[in-house]
């Protein structure tokens, strides 16, 4: 079996598994998903393995620093000044 | 789940911008000789997990089980549609991982002895003062991993006063 191994960003990996899953999931459940992983195995990368290929174990490599910026709250623009 | 993660989400964040090594998540698959922990060993790995935590330098390999609609952690081996043997589960320490910990720590092995009719172990642990500790558990592993477990609780206690 070949083995391709990609990079991928948070959002990246969110936006495959949405266009491969057939139920909806919210992207704060992944992310909570993924830290449950991470403290699984808490390892310096998550391998990500998309399954539906059949020769090609093709594999999504998620830095664990990924993983902490995609934990950052999200920054909200500062309110107008009236 | 090991620790609830709403609480910790933000030590979980600092310690992974930080690549803090003896933090959070002890964590390993189990090891070839240890494939079959008993549950002591379990108990004790777990206890242990939610108080010290340390990142793994291999990666963890996950998947999404449609099926479920969650990642789960990717497995070794697989048979007919379902897996069994997971790749990367959760913490046991194996005789190495305790060693290297508590020599870490600053304390050493001083003298061991394990009583071959039962299997169980006596430990004296040398400590950081210099002074002995002493321990027993059910074999090598159980008195090592009761002795870490120790020892971060008290190191627990002592963050907290």
């Amino acid at each position: 079996m070949r083995e391709v191994i990609k990079q991928v960003t948070v959002k990246e990996l969110y936006d495959i598994l949405q266009a491969k899953s057939k139920k909806p999931v919210s992207r704060e459940d992944f992310l909570f998903q993924l830290m449950n992983s991470f403290l699984l195995s808490p390892a310096l990368e998550l391998r990500f393995h998309d399954r539906e290929k059949a020769n090609i174990d093709l594999i999504y490599v998620l830095k664990h620093s990924e993983i902490a910026n995609a934990l950052e709250p999200e920054q909200k623009p500062p309110a107008p000044r009236s | 789940m090991l620790i609830d993660v709403t609480l910790c989400r933000g030590r979980i964040q600092q310690a992974l911008l930080h690549k803090e090594a003896i933090v959070f998540g002890m964590t390993r698959g189990p090891h070839k000789d240890n494939l079959k922990p008993d549950k002591e060993q379990v108990e004790l790995s777990r206890e242990i997990s939610k108080l010290c935590w340390r990142l793994l330098e291999g990666p963890a390999d996950i998947f999404w089980d449609d099926d479920v609609g969650e990642v789960m952690a990717r497995y070794e081996k697989e048979s007919g549609s379902r897996p069994k043997e997971p790749a990367n589960f959760w913490p046991l320490w194996t005789i190495e991982d305790a060693i290297v910990w508590i020599r870490k720590q600053g304390c050493d092995v001083h003298a061991v002895y394990q009583f071959a009719e039962t299997g169980h172990a006596d430990i004296y642990f040398r400590l950081e003062d210099g002074n002995l500790a002493f321990e027993k558990g059910g074999n090598l592993l159980d008195a090592l991993l009761t002795f870490i477990l120790k020892k971060l609780k008290s190191g627990a206690e002592c963050e907290k006063s």
